[in-house]
């Protein structure tokens, strides 16, 4: 009989509640601190609370990863019930949240170690989802943990995430460029485009001009090879965008190519933190 | 305001500094190219007066412009002059007219045009410096001198437009501020203006409900008006809520609270708010929440009550369901509240703007709603200010879940929730879930099982099957069984038979509730964790509905001396009656010195005071007494009565003497708390089994139907609404208020002829609410004009007014009174036609006993003894004249407090009936 695996991930894969359950996957939650206390990112705070907590001056936030001793007791928790255990990470590129649950594993005894599998998905956000998704996927088909894992070290580098950001504003709060670049990007209406290579954020291009045309042009620019792009699923994850902006981006979408379901997502408190609002992007598997 | 200020000032200083420059560069070309010694002397003098009027006086802006720029064109001017060259100058007169446009007056720019055109024409037609000799030089001068003109014309009309829509943004600006003052204003007033009658009609309605013999129908009708206004009393506070988070007024206050309570109030007044709905309210808490946890728990409870009820609201089948959560923090812990509901459901559209103030979504759908909309938009900015964040998910036409999360220090570790012994406990219970239509309650149901199970670590077996729980019984080791009302009602006997043996407990619904033999013990939904483990840990089940319904007196203090002070007799009225129950000994007084007087006897153990009155208010007047020098003045609790609720000042209340206070009108159970915490402990006792002694004083046989009169001045149906309907409360308010009449008018006219506008803007204030309360519309609104006379400082419109409005205020008292005495005859004035001819005789001696004795009780404050020695001495006739109406008197002043006139009362009665007065009595 095959083992009994259990697929977990981070709250940064940016899944909703339905998705998470209907795949049996669990999360290890990240950690907003502000002025008044610290607060579980998804379960307890949402992207739109950081953005009106800056907006209403409250200050800075700063983001967590799970503490080691975090990640240990949700292993253990889930060896309890399950045989193994395959835990996919936000990139080690962009957070320490692998290095903590790297430190957890050690802290495992060996039975446990041999039992648990750490996966850097060298993505964010739903980036991250595509590959629990396929993990989920495979568990339902009673593959063994060595087909997923190495399933999944194909799938890392297919995926695609990239985002595009209204302006640079939060981008200059979280000190990632520079006060005059912020200036710039908000008096010319220039938007960066972030993607994530070999597991760290970059800045991929800029759009420029009024957001939705800008937007228009960013779907057009990252589905131009669309016939090099899985159909299956591809998903919008947005931080504090309008309905209307969403409305016209899977209208794009759809334009330009059939995929079988469009599924739109709420970036977590973490992901966004960095971009800030009307940040929204596409995340698909490439061929 | 004091920006634009600031940045006028600063612009002066750089226009000085501007011409400080051109002064020194003139001083140098003076000195350099030895000008006369005159043009020296001017410059200086010009600069020394351009610095003093910038930088020392404090001259209108315009004028200071105007000079700064006059005195520079001259300068100007003189450079010209003493140059003999035009051309160098006009872009001078350039750069000047560009430095002017910095005061944003078109008038200045246009004086340096004019200047300039004059210096202009005195060089070509005076001087001659301008070459006019060839057809080329003058062309020159005519671009030259049409480039300068052009910008001055270019800038005097740029400046003229700048200013226009500076202005427009002004007199927005000012609209916007006077609007924004308005609403604050009328705020505040309409918290004063409703507050004040709702008082009435809930305290009268309080009283009503106390009475025995009520009807039912009467009673249903009376928690009917108690209940909407309540609703009413609910919408005004949303309203005050708001204004005061927006204003940044809200006060959090931190303490310690019990989880526990806070949920179980929070239950039950969702459990109130569902009534006939067939929607099923769950709860799920985590029991390892620490008991103990600082916060503002009324805040807390607010926003708990407004997603319960809300989604109470929306919910037409299914269930509501609240998750109370907990994550461990460094700090203590972050509480999480969740309201799922499964009701219409929010668009995505109508989520947007959810949390904005006066959004009802989706009004078309939810046209029947009951709200103002403020609900969410106040839960959000609460629990903002709480250091917390609040979230919705929902999916249209499947429900919406409402959640929160707030930071938490911790006062007591223990987890509110835990079970004794759960080793000895085994349970059953015996509920068919599949009674309920929906699969989702189902399976909430038997998930809550397993929950409250595994979080009590007791052992707990469910069956829907009747034999089957035979069988687990008949087994034994069964010591706590949870029956249904339905499972309980088939097969009643036997769950009474083992109810000798183990505890059997029915979780029914408090609406249409069974009645149950002593032996078997109840628990009304929501069936949670809580509620199974008190019944686990044998403790008395929680309150039924009607109990809490019936009365919120959970005590009483016969001992107790309570002092309440107001200068408004009807709310004295409603005060002592809501207090009646507690069987304590009230006094009232209407004034601060009264209090003050009245306290010097130190028997006093709880004083109530009013915030506004007239002369001293009740801020004052606790400062006085806290002043005075003894330990029992700083000790003696004094709780303010305020209905400013819009000042929400608790904070001031404490800081200037006050030990709480309470929001007019006074709800039950903030008096009972406040009462309860501040009355010395030891007069604390079990409540009386007695209640308030309903009114049965329908005197004269006046028919119950019958329609009251009205008068010209007075409408009585208006004055019965206010008084909660109660036609005797009414006639009492309505005698109380002709009988303050006369005096009341002595104070008015007193206070405008001693320019007194304070106290004669609290007088009529008072006299708006009073004239209200009878249905003296008329009066009320001119008292109130006069009251917005006094407020705004008009005293001409007072002094221009006052008569017409005695004349009113007269003509009121005397419909008053008739309405009074055709009410009941027997009780106005002289009883001329009354028949006293059977009355006995009393003799000198006697009647000066009496006096003696009244006299005697006066000094002793004893208001029972005078009433009752009164009544006495009121029954005899002296010399064939009646005493009657002289006892009276002294009976209504014994009523008012106001001993020293009974005395004075009692020396005219010995000097009209011939005993000469003086000390005969003594």
């Amino acid at each position: 009989m095959a083992n009994k695996i259990c697929i977990t991930t981070d709250c940064v894969c940016d899944l909703s509640d339905s998705i998470l359950k209907r795949n049996n996957v669990d999360l290890v939650y990240f950690y907003i601190k502000t002025d008044t206390g610290v607060f579980r990112d998804v379960s307890e705070i949402t992207a739109q609370n950081v953005f009106e907590y800056i907006n209403n001056g409250g200050g800075k936030t700063t983001t967590t990863a799970p503490p080691p001793e975090e990640y240990a007791k949700f292993f253990k928790k889930k060896l309890r019930d399950y045989d193994e255990v395959i835990h996919i990470n936000i990139s080690s590129g962009v957070s320490l949240a692998y290095a903590n649950a790297m430190v957890a594993f050690e802290r495992l005894n060996e039975d446990e170690a041999a039992r648990v599998h750490i996966v850097d998905s060298l993505h964010l956000s739903t980036g991250i989802a595509h590959l629990v998704l396929r993990a989920a996927e495979m568990v339902r088909a009673n593959r063994n943990s060595e087909e997923i894992l190495a399933e999944l070290d194909v799938l890392k580098t297919k995926v695609s995430s990239s985002f595009m950001a209204d302006n640079a504003d939060y981008l200059y709060i979280n000190g990632k460029v520079g006060k005059n670049v912020q200036f710039i990007c908000s008096k010319f209406n220039i938007h960066p485009v972030l993607m994530m290579k070999d597991g760290k954020l970059v800045l991929k291009t800029v759009q420029i001009g009024k957001y939705e045309k800008s937007a228009i042009r960013y779907v057009r620019n990252e589905l131009k090879k669309y016939d090099e792009i899985k159909r299956e699923l591809i998903f919008v994850t947005h931080a504090g965008c309008k309905l209307s902006d969403i409305r016209l981006v899977k209208r794009e979408i759809s334009r330009i190519a059939k995929f079988d379901a469009v599924e739109v997502t709420k970036a977590s408190a973490t992901v966004s933190g960095n971009s800030g609002p009307r940040t929204f992007g596409l995340l698909f598997v490439k061929e | 305001m004091s920006k634009i200020l600031a940045s006028r000032k600063k612009n002066s200083y750089i226009a000085l500094a501007v011409v400080m420059l051109f002064s020194v560069l003139m001083l140098v070309a003076a000195f350099t190219k030895s000008w006369p010694v005159w043009t020296i002397i001017y410059t200086i003098v010009a600069a020394v007066l351009m610095i003093v009027l910038t930088l020392f006086t404090k001259v209108r802006e315009k004028t200071l412009s105007h000079t700064l720029m006059f005195l520079s064109m001259i300068n100007i001017f003189i450079f010209s002059l003493m140059q003999m060259e035009l051309y160098n100058v006009i872009t001078a007169i350039v750069a000047l007219s560009i430095l002017s446009t910095i005061f944003m007056d078109d008038k200045v720019v246009f004086d340096i045009t004019v200047n300039s055109i004059i210096l202009v024409v005195i060089h070509a037609v005076f001087l001659g410096t301008v070459d006019f000799s060839t057809s080329s030089e003058i062309a020159n001068f005519i671009i030259r001198v049409g480039i300068m003109l052009f910008a001055e014309i270019f800038l005097m009309i740029f400046v003229a437009r700048l200013c226009r829509t500076q202005e427009n943004y002004r007199v927005s600006l000012e609209a916007a501020q006077n609007a924004e003052r308005s609403k604050s204003d009328f705020l505040a007033n309409t918290s004063h203006e409703i507050r004040t009658p709702m008082n009435a009609i809930m305290g009268m309605c309080e009283l009503i409900l106390r009475d025995q013999d009520l009807s039912e129908t009467t009673r249903e009708n009376c928690f009917n008006i108690q209940s909407s206004g309540r609703s009413l009393l609910a919408i005004i506070n949303d309203i005050l809520d708001l204004s005061k988070i927006e204003s940044g007024r809200m006060e959090i206050i931190e303490s310690e609270f019990n989880i526990a309570s806070l949920l179980n109030d929070v239950i039950n007044m969702t459990v109130t708010r569902k009534q006939n709905k067939k929607i099923e309210i769950m709860v799920h808490a985590d029991p390892d929440i620490p008991c103990g946890l600082i916060g503002d728990e009324i805040r807390i409870r607010q926003v708990m009550v407004n997603l319960m009820t809300n989604a109470v609201k929306f919910t037409h089948d299914g269930a509501v369901t609240l998750h109370v959560t907990q994550t461990k923090q460094e700090y203590g812990i972050n509480l999480k509240i969740s309201v799922e509901d499964s009701g219409i459901g929010i668009t995505e559209e109508n989520l947007e703007k959810l949390f904005e103030s006066f959004q009802q979504v989706d009004t078309r759908k939810n046209r029947s709603i009951e709200g103002t909309g403020l609900g969410l938009a106040i839960s959000k900015r609460l629990v903002t200010r709480m250091g917390g964040f609040i979230n919705v998910s929902s999916v249209y036409g499947q429900g919406s879940t409402f959640s929160f999360v707030l930071p938490m220090k911790v006062s007591d570790e223990r987890p509110f929730i835990s079970v004794k012994e759960p080793e000895k406990i085994m349970s059953l219970v015996y509920i068919n879930f599949k009674k309920f239509d929906s699969v989702v309650i189902e399976n909430q149901y038997m998930s809550l099982m397993h929950e409250i199970s595994t979080q009590l670590n007791v052992k707990m077996e469910h069956t829907s099957n009747f034999e089957r729980v035979k069988e687990i019984i008949g087994a034994g080791g069964i010591t706590h069984c949870f029956i249904g009302k339905e499972e309980y009602l088939a097969n009643k006997s036997y769950f009474i038979d083992i109810s000798r043996e183990l505890t059997v407990t029915l979780v029914q619904d408090i609406i249409d509730a069974v009645q149950l033999p002593p032996s078997i013990k109840c628990i009304y939904k929501p069936f949670y964790t809580m509620s199974a483990a008190s019944m686990l840990n044998n403790e008395r089940s929680v309150l039924n509905l009607n109990e809490r319904r019936g009365s919120m007196i959970t005590f009483s203090a016969p001992k107790a001396r309570i002092l309440i002070v107001d200068d408004n007799t009807i709310n004295l009225k409603v005060a002592v009656g809501l207090m009646q129950p507690y069987h304590m000994q009230i006094m009232t007084v209407e004034s601060g010195k009264a209090a003050i007087s009245m306290l010097r006897s130190k028997d006093i153990d709880l004083v109530f005071m009013d915030h506004m009155m007239p002369e001293m208010d009740g801020v004052e007047t606790t400062g006085i007494i806290r002043g005075m020098d003894d330990e029992y003045y700083k000790n003696l609790p004094i709780i303010a009565l305020t209905a400013n609720a819009v000042n929400g000042v608790r904070e001031m209340f404490i800081s200037s003497g006050f030990n709480d206070f309470i929001a007019k009108p006074i709800e039950l159970s903030a008096l009972d708390k406040v009462l309860k915490k501040h009355l010395p402990q030891e007069y604390i006792m079990a409540p009386s089994v007695s209640t308030y002694g309903g009114n049965d004083r329908r005197k004269n046989g006046m028919a119950v139907a019958e329609l009251p009169r009205s008068s010209e001045h007075i409408s009585v149906p208006k004055g019965l609404n206010y008084a909660g309907g109660n036609e005797d409360a009414y006639y009492d308010i309505l005698d109380m208020y002709v009988r303050k009449g006369e005096d009341k008018i002595v104070e008015l006219n007193r206070m405008v002829a001693d320019n007194d506008w304070k106290n004669y803007t609290i007088e009529v204030h008072a006299l708006k609410s009073t004239s209200l309360s009878i249905g003296a519309d008329e009066l009320s609104e001119s008292a109130k004009k006069l009251e917005l006379a006094g407020k705004s400082g008009d005293y001409e419109i007072i002094l221009k007014n006052n008569d017409a409005l005695i004349e009113l205020y007269r003509t009121v008292i005397e419909e008053g009174k008739q309405l009074v005495a055709d009410r009941n005859p027997a009780n106005i004035n002289e009883p001329e036609s009354e028949d006293f001819s059977e009355a006995e005789e009393i003799t000198e001696e006697n009647l000066c006993k009496f006096v003696s004795e009244i006299k005697g009780y006066c000094d002793d404050f004893d208001i029972d003894e005078i009433i009752s020695t009164a009544e006495k001495a009121g029954a005899y006739k002296f010399n064939g004249v009646i005493l009657r109406k002289y006892f009276k008197k002294v009976k209504e002043l014994a009523l008012d407090f106001e001993y020293y006139e009974i005395d004075e009362e009692l020396e005219k009665m010995l000097k009209e009936l011939g005993l000469g007065g003086g000390k005969r009595g003594e």
